[in-house]
């Protein structure tokens, strides 16, 4: 029966195999209508880098799906490569489709990557020669892929020794203008790479893609080029923005992107900044996020009085949270900025290496969070030994909770409280045993003392419960 | 539903005429049933269904009732998994696979996305890691290439062989 599906339906399920290409190679050898409906999911994203113990028997695959792009460029360039010295493969036929037409996802790094093999295999006179040909193979497959594909992703993880390629997208756009239609659908940039992407490119990008879901660029450095093409989206829903020498903080509000994130402020719904330095209450702007990550947050100018403004901002759809070692952690102001989060969130993450500039406050935080925050599921949060009533708080109220990690930052007080002060409150410990949620399956306390007969208990408790 | 206002119920005829009543808010799971009855308002007319059976209705109408209280889905994921079904749905699909397929063109016609969504990913599990023949008798599907195209669709895509 399923052999009668209509063709939509098996592209829904195809859909379910997207990147399993043994399952799709499978599919499109079963018969011609299985075949007609795998086909084009199976070729929009041939550049998946292989495993370190894959990578020979990869090899040989490279040289295959090149052979397959080579043999499809038009007959004008097939001449002038061979001119150059480049053994063009033969097929007998024909190929079934223009399997360059399936391409969405364009892998700049993955192209070079395969290029550079297929050109290892050719006979290369010299060093010069062998880059010639790797160059000049680069801009006749870009100009097919181009001229002959709809591309919704662009991917460069790194930019090979060459460097060349970049370069060469960007003149075949300055050359052919209407090639860059094929960037009119673009919904991602991921640049992930070990050098910054060239301003030109996203320059080149404008006028033709509007329609950017997500940027994620890894490698940062300013540029007009990149405000504009951020600012000029019609909806960008995840902005990633790393700079990787985690050192140099970045003044943020004085860079040429930063204008570009804000007028995306009421659209965006992920915005991950790392080792950037801006007023905090900018963030107010962002009134539709649902998942803010600020990694290294700050310079060293910052005082808890400059942070006060997070009591203030309100990003009521906020699901997730992370603020990860900022140059200054000041625990009342995140305690103040969870009382306006309207009860949405689902994960906390406060981590800190650095400075804290009040650690008394790890109560009050834990607090704040157990009264505003009742379904979250994911918590680590600084705390003390002393917190065992807020714990309680945040536990009653938050019974939908599964990961837990405290980790102490006090660090001089180690023990337990029932150790320290007789006939005091229960210890976190046993707090956690008698109030956690049966949902809990990951707990983390660092930095804490307990007895064996605390942790047997806990332990028991779950057991008891069958939690184990 | 507790607490919830009093729902009418609506009425669907399977393709032999048998009918089925439902409360408004399982119907809608149907994108096609709730457009429907946007537009004709309050009727007590039963809506025909002519391209679902009896059987094929009653099990469309358990999963709605299951999953009534979800909550819509608010943007599409891009990539699609196939191992977060959940032991129920799991145990919902354990059916034969003319049932199965029925679900799917069920689930297409109403416009019941979760349901789609599910059945697809059921066979797609059906599919992972098969080879051609493997697939072909899984599901009893005839290879109408001849000899040369076989070989010719295996050269062209034989860059993914083994990956």
């Amino acid at each position: 029966m399923i052999s009668l599906l209509p063709e939509d339906c098996l592209i829904d399920i195809f859909e379910y195999l997207r990147n399993d290409f043994k399952s799709l190679n499978s599919c499109v050898r079963v018969n011609r209508i299985w075949n007609e409906s795998a086909i084009s999911i199976l070729w929009s994203n041939p550049w998946i880098i292989e495993e370190v113990n894959e990578k020979v028997k990869g090899q040989g695959k490279q040289i295959e799906l090149i052979d397959i792009y080579i043999s499809s460029l038009p007959q004008k360039s097939k001449n002038f490569l061979q001119q150059k010295g480049i053994v063009i493969p033969k097929f007998s036929q024909p190929f079934i489709y223009n399997y360059t037409s399936f391409m969405r996802t364009l892998n700049i790094s993955y192209i070079e990557d395969c290029v550079w093999t297929w050109v290892t295999n050719q006979t290369n006179n010299s060093v010069r020669d062998f880059i010639q040909k790797v160059e000049l193979i680069i801009l006749h497959l870009l100009q097919l892929i181009l001229k002959e594909s709809g591309i919704r992703k662009i991917i460069a993880y790194y930019i090979s020794s060459n460097k060349a390629t970049l370069p060469q997208l960007v003149d075949i756009l300055t050359k052919f203008p209407e090639f860059g239609t094929c960037f009119s659908h673009l919904q991602e940039i991921v640049c992930d790479s070990t050098l910054s992407i060239i301003p030109q490119v996203f320059e080149k990008l404008i006028p033709y893609s509007k329609m950017i879901k997500r940027i994620v660029i890894k490698k940062y450095e300013d540029s007009r080029e990149l405000s504009n093409l951020i600012g000029t989206q019609a909806g960008l829903q995840e902005l990633l923005i790393y700079h990787e020498n985690y050192n140099y903080l970045i003044p943020f509000a004085k860079q040429e992107v930063f204008k570009g994130m804000i007028l995306q402020s009421k659209n965006l719904l992920r915005l991950e900044l790392y080792s950037f330095d801006f007023p905090i209450h900018t963030l107010g702007e962002f009134e539709n996020l649902e998942e803010l990550k600020l990694f290294r947050y700050g310079s060293s100018f910052i005082t808890p009085e400059s942070l006060a403004p997070l009591a203030t901002i309100s990003l009521k759809k906020l699901r997730k949270v992370s603020f990860h070692n900022w140059v200054l952690m000041h625990l009342e102001s995140f305690a103040n900025f969870f009382e306006n989060t309207n009860e949405e969130l689902r994960e906390i993450v406060i981590r800190t290496n650095y400075t804290i500039a009040d650690r008394q406050n790890t109560g009050k935080l834990i607090n704040s969070i157990g009264v505003h925050c009742p379904k979250l599921v994911t918590l680590e949060v600084p705390g003390s030994p002393e917190d065992g009533h807020q714990l309680k708080t945040l536990l009653e109220s938050c019974n939908k909770l599964q990961h837990i990690s405290i980790y102490n930052i006090n660090q001089k007080n180690k023990k337990n409280l029932k150790e320290s002060e007789e006939g005091f409150n229960e210890n976190l410990l046993q707090i956690l045993t008698r109030h956690s949620s049966p949902n809990l399956n990951r707990l983390s306390i660092s930095h804490i003392e307990f007895s064996m007969k605390d942790i047997e208990s806990f332990l028991e408790y779950r057991i008891k419960r069958g939690e184990f | 539903m507790t607490g919830a206002p009093e729902q009418r119920n609506v009425k669907l005829t399977s393709s032999e005429g048998t009918e089925f009543k439902v409360e408004r808010d399982v119907a809608e799971k149907s994108v096609l049933l709730k457009n429907m009855l946007e537009d004709v308002g309050e009727s007590d007319m039963a809506i025909p269904l002519p391209n679902v059976t009896g059987p094929i209705l009653q099990k469309v109408i358990e999963y709605c009732i299951h999953h009534r209280d979800d909550p819509v889905p608010a943007h599409d994921d891009d990539t699609k998994k196939t191992d977060d079904i959940d032991d129920w749905d799991a145990e919902f699909c354990k059916v034969d696979q003319g049932t199965l397929y029925e679900l799917i063109l069920a689930s297409n016609y109403l416009d019941i996305k979760p349901l789609l969504d599910l059945t697809c990913k059921t066979v797609a599990n059906m599919i992972k890691g098969k080879s051609p023949e493997e697939i072909r008798k899984t599901f009893n599907i005839a290879n109408d290439f001849t000899p040369e195209e076989e070989e010719q669709v295996r050269r062209e895509n034989e860059w993914c062989e083994g990956r």
